[in-house]
């Protein structure tokens, strides 16, 4: 089956628990959440990240849901930390407080992630869903500076916010934050289904970049800011994850691991767990980390294609969920024969539609199980 | 490219870290999102951005040992650490 010599992954992301005080309709987690509600205990999130470390992980990523609601957080960084992995946190920030932000410090957290959703309340908070959570979020942001935290600022874009990318660097300029995370929304989960209301139009796009490139010369010493383009108005599809099966791996809050945090979108693949199988018997000989593990998988366009070695064909998540097939070239590659849905989908966002966000939220996922598959697209 | 001067003195960033990494046996340095694989010379070089070294001592330092131009590889590492923030220059 596989054509590339043995991989270890370097990467592992928590996905702690689903649960989270914020309803962002962009969120990455499965549309159907809350029917996973069996979180790990602490012993078995300890025991995957003693696994994970003698598999090769260096970097562990927690996030959620909003993962500061998992009440051994301190406990599961720490663990991390005698393991000498470096470890992110990724946080919506509004349940930080100062005791909490120096127990994390001192577990060893190495670095912090904060969400932001606008420039100003308003928007802010009509986006993320959540009254009064601007404000908590730019405090967190000065609980986590004093307590000297390396601190990112992650700001998802989209059409609603990206007319505002000034406003959202110079507020991360007058928060005081090295590093700017500025990522154009990805659309698999939650995204593709409000995708009308999210998906930016070309102009949109061309102008942020400007934006973007001015600002990273004037701050260029004051504040990092990577930009994560939209795939959809790119010619090829992005190197999804350096291929499947070979850095990354996801251990969600119930213990699926998954070779990409949206994989469990991709109906017909069966997922183990690592409540119940070890993460190396998981990694090296599961059919759902095997199966796109390399080049052998890969259909025309892609099998003779110079690019499969830089692209790896795209993401499998983005192409099941477009065409109904995990196994076909990204339809983002303009050589791919789905292409044309992706052009539909920029011409549509061209026109006005009134907002109304499915929200992330329980009662939305509960009404998203009796919602057919081409619904979702 | 950021110019690196012979009286600079690195420090490396405190959200960067090097560890030895067992499985692969190779050291590598970690920050947020990222990784890079050093090799011998690169992780001597970032073992001495300690705040103590100008980069001309560290430049010569290693070029005494392995008796090589190791002059602008050095330069051009230290250059690339600094645009990615993970090393601080010190006056």
């Amino acid at each position: 089956m596989m054509n590339t010599p043995l991989l270890y992954p370097y990467s592992l992301l928590c996905e702690l628990t689903y649960r989270c005080p914020l309803q962002c309709p962009y969120c990455s987690n499965p549309v159907n959440f809350e029917r996973y509600t069996e979180e790990l205990d602490t012993q078995e999130w300890q025991r995957i990240l003693d696994e994970a470390a003698a598999l090769g992980v260096v970097q562990v990523h927690f996030s959620g849901g909003e993962p500061l609601l998992r009440k051994d957080i301190v406990q599961i960084i720490r663990k991390a930390r005698d393991l000498n992995l470096y470890s992110n946190l990724s946080t919506g920030g509004t349940l930080l407080t100062e005791k909490l932000v120096h127990e994390l410090r001192s577990a060893g957290l190495d670095s912090l992630q904060i969400s932001i959703q606008d420039a100003d309340s308003l928007n802010s908070e009509y986006i993320s869903g959540g009254l009064g959570s601007f404000d908590k979020k730019k405090n967190a942001v000065l609980l986590a500076k004093n307590a000297g935290f390396p601190l990112t600022i992650n700001v998802v874009l989209h059409k609603q916010n990206l007319d505002n990318i000034e406003a959202i660097i110079g507020l991360s300029e007058d928060l005081g934050v090295e590093r700017l995370e500025l990522a154009n929304t990805q659309f698999n989960g939650w995204a593709l289904k409000n995708r009308n209301l999210l998906l930016p139009t070309r102009c949109q796009i061309e102008n942020a970049i400007r934006k973007v490139k001015s600002a990273r010369e004037r701050l260029k010493d004051k504040m990092e800011i990577l930009y994560v383009v939209s795939d959809y108005f790119e010619q090829y599809p992005k190197p999804c994850l350096y291929g499947w099966g070979s850095v990354f791996m996801t251990v969600t809050s119930d213990g699926t691991v998954l070779p990409c945090q949206a994989a469990r979108e991709i109906r017909g693949l069966k997922f183990e767990n690592a409540r119940f199988k070890s993460l190396e018997k998981i990694w090296f000989e599961s059919e759902s980390f095997c199966i796109f593990r390399g080049t052998d998988w890969m259909p025309e366009p892609c099998r003779s294609c110079p690019q499969k070695l830089i692209d790896f064909g795209g993401c499998r998540c983005q192409a099941f969920l477009l065409t109904g097939n995990a196994a076909v070239t990204d339809p983002i590659c303009s050589l791919s024969p789905y292409h044309n849905i992706i052009e539909q989908a920029i011409e549509e966002t061209e026109k006005e539609s009134p907002i109304k966000w499915i929200y992330r939220n329980e009662d939305e996922s509960k009404r998203s199980a009796f919602t057919p598959l081409s619904d979702n697209k | 490219m950021t110019l690196i001067s012979d009286i600079d003195i690195p420090i490396l960033a405190t959200k960067a870290r090097v560890k030895w990494d067992p499985v692969r046996q190779k050291n590598l340095l970690l920050f947020p999102e990222g990784l890079l694989v050093l090799n011998q010379t690169a992780h001597e070089v970032i073992t001495m951005c300690d705040g103590k070294h100008k980069v001309i001592t560290i430049v010569n330092s290693l070029g005494d040992k392995y008796k090589t131009h190791v002059d602008a590889d050095i330069r051009e590492l230290l250059s690339k650490l600094v645009e990615k923030r993970l090393l601080l220059l010190l006056e």
